[in-house]
């Protein structure tokens, strides 16, 4: 919204029909040389001039609208826009993704599995405010990819690098919640909450499971396990990072329902199962719903000065008209 | 006082076409009138009166004009003194921490490493602010977000154990990228001051950022200099033991630029420390905590004055002036 610092400048605009007829219209104005072309009673002489009478006209317009740029310049315009500003803290999330090659399965038509469950989670995190957010990947090992942040352009930009295998071939579910235990650790978050979105069973890494979750439960982490993929037989098709082949074939077997409610159930979270990607979203919705925190919210108005292009602007128009004015029409008076 | 655009002023130049072209107009105009009225030079009392009039008022309207356009220059450039008080209503410390990992930085002048040197401290600087969040903003030739504003102190620490100029890619040196990224670091909503640290030798291969520092002064930011090096310079000794040289084969010699940092810190309101100074790390955790403090108990900040409408006003009347003496009608007594 357009708003002025000091308003009452705009009333110099009250001096420009003055200034206007002065300069232009006044018969007896001092920059005016009168001529008589005509005889007496007879039709006058136009001089054939017609490119000339342009020039000093769009001349006229560049001075009167360089004056105008002028005054609204000293009226101190601006750009103003509202900022919400969070007083409460907020909770501290981890979200928690397998990138194991079986997340490559395509029974999540019309992506696989680790597609869906990264446009579900970028919805999730796109519907969030004011709660610092991080990921980590777990394949054969885990890893941070974003520490918790409130800084949700980077967090998205980061899980859109993600890809399967990058952490090789495996499924890391402890140590993918360990991580996240350990880099909530120092939040000062009166909530704290770990995602964990897998589609296997844990074979890999130095931490079990259910020990993980005593971790995040010692930390006053909550954990929402979520179990993605179906019970069939899935095509599935991926390429090899090392290699860049691209594997294909089936996929059976599924993730371990009992370990991934009993992590959720010592941490005091919950345990879903998303067999579809409709379900998948329903659960974040649910999980969107269930964690909310108290929000004090100041409206902090923040104004952008932008006087400088209206002087630039002002100064080239009347800087145009002096030169069109000395050099081209070569003004006398 | 304050110039914020300084290179508006070299606009200034263009007074001297102005003033060409209208000393040309002049003598141009004086042969045609003659033409035109049949009055010439010399030619009595009553043609010498209408040519000095017509001087005086091309003259007066010329030096009217001039004086326009340097005043309107100086609005342009955006001179500022005195300070006045702006409300803020914030609690907390958000800090981005910019440091330079150009290969300049691999001197071993500071006395240790000036990187290894840079990273100590913001490690000691992470332990006297424990309730601060910090963001990581490293820059080379080009800018990059290592770490988003976090709480998480384990992957702070874990990067700045682990910092090398390989964690920017491109080339130079340009420290206006990396505190105009700074800048950008703090996420939006967040009711925390701020301040930036910026750590380097000063040593920028793409100009002076002082707009950079100019606009974080107009944001209320901050940005502590820690100048890392020694002025008397140092040859570079890069991983492998070499020495780094130039095209001319001779070693590099790298020198601290003390009066870039300290002119980067006095523009945005922040102070300049030396790293060969014993106890740097802790009087800048003071210095910033003294600033969080300051500013939360006043409640308010100190912000320039910009005086750039008294100019605009001023050379505005001068602009009617030079309007009027022109159309107005001059009448001999």
């Amino acid at each position: 919204m357009l708003t002025f610092e000091a308003p009452l400048f705009l009333l110099l605009f009250l001096l420009l029909p003055p200034g206007i007829w002065l300069r232009h219209f006044c018969r007896g104005r001092g920059n005016l040389l009168l001529f008589p072309f005509a005889v007496w009673k007879q039709r006058s002489f136009t001089p054939p001039l017609r490119l000339l009478r342009i020039v000093l006209c769009v001349s006229h317009v560049f001075f009167w609208t360089g004056c105008a740029a002028l005054i609204i310049a000293l009226a101190g315009p601006g750009v103003t826009s509202r900022e919400r500003i969070f007083l409460s803290r907020g909770i501290d999330m981890m979200i928690v993704l397998d990138e194991s090659p079986s997340m490559a399965a395509r029974d999540f038509q019309p992506k696989d599995r680790f597609e869906t469950a990264r446009e579900t989670v970028r919805r999730f995190i796109r519907g969030r405010e004011n709660d610092p957010i991080g990921l980590v990947g777990f394949g054969y090992e885990a890893a941070l990819q974003v520490p918790p942040t409130l800084d949700y352009e980077f967090l998205l930009s980061e899980l859109d690098k993600l890809h399967i295998m990058a952490l090789g071939d495996g499924t890391a579910i402890g140590m993918g919640i360990a991580v996240a235990a350990l880099h909530l650790r120092s939040s000062s978050a009166p909530e704290k909450v770990i995602i964990l979105l897998t589609d296997g069973k844990n074979n890999a890494g130095e931490i079990p499971p259910d020990t993980a979750a005593s971790i995040a439960s010692q930390i006053g982490a909550r954990i929402y396990a979520i179990g993605i993929g179906g019970r069939a037989e899935a095509p599935i098709e991926l390429k090899d990072p090392k290699s860049g082949k691209i594997l294909r074939g089936s996929l059976e077997g599924g993730f371990d329902d009992d370990v991934l409610r009993t992590v959720a159930e010592k941490s005091g979270g919950a345990y879903f199962f998303a067999g579809n990607s409709g379900t998948l979203n329903a659960i974040f919705s649910a999980i969107d719903s269930l964690e909310t925190a108290e929000r004090r919210v100041r409206i902090q108005v923040k104004t952008l000065a932008i006087h400088r292009w209206f002087i630039i602007a002002g100064l080239i128009l009347l800087a145009a008209d002096f030169f069109i004015r000395i050099l081209i029409l070569r003004e006398l008076l | 006082m304050n110039v914020e655009n300084p290179f508006y002023l070299l606009l200034l130049l263009i007074l001297i076409p102005v003033a060409a072209a209208a000393v040309w107009n002049y003598r141009q105009g004086r042969v045609s009138r003659g033409r035109l009225t049949g009055d010439t030079e010399g030619g009595g009392a009553g043609a010498n009166d209408v040519f000095n009039r017509f001087f005086v008022k091309t003259f007066l309207s010329t030096l009217f004009f001039c004086a326009f356009l340097v005043l309107a220059l100086l609005a342009l450039a955006d001179i500022s003194w005195g300070t006045s008080p702006e409300p803020e209503d914030r609690s907390g410390l958000d800090v981005v921490i910019a440091v330079d990992v150009s290969r300049s930085m691999l001197a071993q002048d500071s006395p240790a490493q000036r990187l290894r040197t840079a990273a100590d401290i913001c490690l000691g600087l992470m332990q006297g602010l424990p309730r601060c969040r910090f963001a990581v903003v490293v820059f080379r030739g080009a800018a990059l977000l290592a770490v988003p504003m976090t709480e998480d102190r384990q992957i702070l620490e874990s990067f700045f154990q682990n910092i090398s100029p390989s964690v920017a890619g491109s080339a130079g040196t340009s420290v206006e990228s990396g505190l105009d990224l700074a800048l950008e670091a703090f996420p939006a909503g967040t009711a925390s001051h701020k301040a930036i640290v910026l750590l380097s030798d000063g040593e920028s291969l793409a100009g002076f950022p002082g707009a950079s520092a100019e606009k974080a002064e107009t944001l209320g930011i901050p940005v502590f200099t820690v100048g890392t090096g020694a002025a008397e310079g140092s040859v570079i000794r890069l991983a492998d033991g070499s020495l780094l040289t130039g095209k001319d084969g001779r070693p590099v010699v790298t020198r601290l630029n003390e009066n870039a940092l300290r002119a980067i810190a006095g523009l945005s309101r922040g102070e300049y420390f030396s790293s060969r100074e014993p106890g740097v790390t802790s009087r800048l955790a003071q210095k910033l905590l003294d600033f969080e403090e300051s500013r939360g108990k006043m409640g308010f900040r100190l912000v320039s004055v910009h005086r750039y409408r008294g100019f605009l006003f001023a050379g505005f009347l001068l602009l009617c002036a030079a309007v009027l003496v022109r159309s107005i009608k001059w009448r001999k007594n």
